[in-house]
């Protein structure tokens, strides 16, 4: 089955701050999308935080999360640092298990923490 | 062994110890010049238990022993009949569950065995049968045994271990108690000897917590870890990175110098963890990360 133009996460505003949220588990299409959508959007916006909502996945792999990684990395270099929020305990667990570097991206437990986190920059 | 004993029928049980009829006949042959004289068996048997120091944990009544022998004279009586079925098997199943409920060591079990073997064809034996019929009856008679005492020592261990998986587990579930002693501070004394399972189980339990709570920091005790080698630390490491994903700051207290010593032995990259010696500064440290201050009020 490909995948469909319908599932690209939507990516919105809230003040100054790039927010998308991510409902359902990514295929690499998807994150392929969201990295186009999130970097277009912080240098029109040119906004210097992007919470990255993961609440609805369930299942995350180490590939899946080195890719999101690597897109926190690229809108480093637009000047806008990454949260990820709301991941799952088991998800978390889970890619410690497998070994990722879980100190790559800061994360928040809701969005409000998210933020409010500091970030030092 | 591959198959489990407890799935096999009784006459794979008894192709296993290369009992055939023949053999059982032998064995009725033998328990005819043996059982009249079982009573004399009891006595004999118990009158050399007494002088062992287990039996006398296991036996504290006269009541206790009574019941004991009766039991154990009608199993050598079901033993010389030698009417191998599922009820002579689930009846040897019982011996060792008693065994293990009671808690008779497994190198008692089988000095009695032995004892027991002895009395019976040695000490007791009237000499009625010819040489070779005896010769016979001998082998049967221990082929016999060694089945019996298969199925009572494999139940005796299962129990055990059933017994000591189920300790373990209560073990797990009572070694994690994560607390929250502050808004937003979490606290985790690490007591004993962690493993990789344990390093898991650790894990999920504070993430969580940390999800429920949604608290800021999280600070782990690790001053009653008894071994620190590379895989713990590997191991604490991996727990207060995941912390981070959560929007939590891991605090590692605690750290004795020898730890240290070991830490840095190691070569691990100490900046990317926040320790310290004492649960003092840790939590100092705690409230510094969500903005509060602990002041001396005056008393007067």
């Amino acid at each position: 089955m490909d995948p469909v133009e319908e599932t690209r996460v939507p990516v919105s505003m809230i003040g100054k701050v790039v927010f998308a949220s991510l409902q359902i588990d990514p295929h690499p299409q998807l994150l392929e999308w969201l990295r186009e959508d999130l970097a277009r959007r912080v240098v029109h916006s040119r906004a210097t935080r992007v919470l990255l909502d993961l609440s609805g996945l369930v299942t995350l792999d180490e590939h899946e999360y080195a890719h999101l990684v690597t897109t926190a990395s690229m809108l480093k270099l637009l000047g806008a640092s990454t949260v990820l929020v709301g991941m799952r305990p088991g998800t978390v667990a889970a890619l410690a298990a497998l070994d990722a570097d879980l100190s790559a991206v800061p994360g928040a437990c809701d969005v409000a923490q998210g933020l409010a986190l500091k970030t030092g920059d | 062994m591959q198959t489990d004993i407890r799935d096999m029928t009784v006459d794979g049980l008894l192709q296993m110890h290369d009992l055939v009829s023949e053999d059982l006949a032998a064995v009725r042959k033998l328990g005819a010049c043996v059982l009249p004289r079982l009573n004399e068996y009891g006595e004999l048997f118990y009158r050399w238990i007494a002088d062992l120091p287990e039996y006398q944990i296991v036996f504290t009544s006269p009541e206790i022993t009574a019941h004991a022998r009766a039991e154990q004279l009608q199993y050598w009586r079901r033993t010389f009949a030698a009417e191998v079925d599922d009820r002579y098997v689930a009846e040897r199943r019982h011996v060792g569950a008693t065994h293990a409920r009671i808690g008779l060591s497994l190198p008692s079990y089988f000095a009695a065995m032995n004892y027991s073997f002895v009395l019976l064809t040695k000490t007791l034996y009237d000499g009625q049968l010819s040489n070779a019929d005896y010769l016979v009856a001998l082998q049967a008679f221990t082929k016999l045994m060694h089945f019996d005492i298969t199925i009572v020592a494999d139940t005796y261990s299962r129990l055990i271990n059933e017994r000591i998986a189920k300790q373990s587990q209560a073990l797990l579930e009572m070694s994690t108690p994560v607390t929250q002693i502050w808004e937003d501070i979490l606290m985790l004394p690490v007591v004993g000897i962690i493993d990789s399972r344990r390093a898991q189980d650790l894990m999920l339990t504070v993430l969580k917590r940390i999800s429920q709570t949604r608290a800021k920091v999280f600070i782990m005790d690790i001053s009653g870890v008894a071994v620190v080698d590379s895989g713990v630390a590997n191991h604490l490491i991996k727990i207060t990175k995941s912390t981070g994903l959560m929007g939590c700051t891991s605090l590692v207290s605690g750290i004795s110098p020898e730890i240290a010593q070991t830490m840095v032995n190691l070569g691990f990259d100490v900046s990317e963890i926040s320790t310290s010696a004492t649960l003092h500064d840790a939590l100092e440290r705690a409230f510094r990360v969500i903005g509060r201050t602990v002041t001396e009020i005056s008393r007067t």
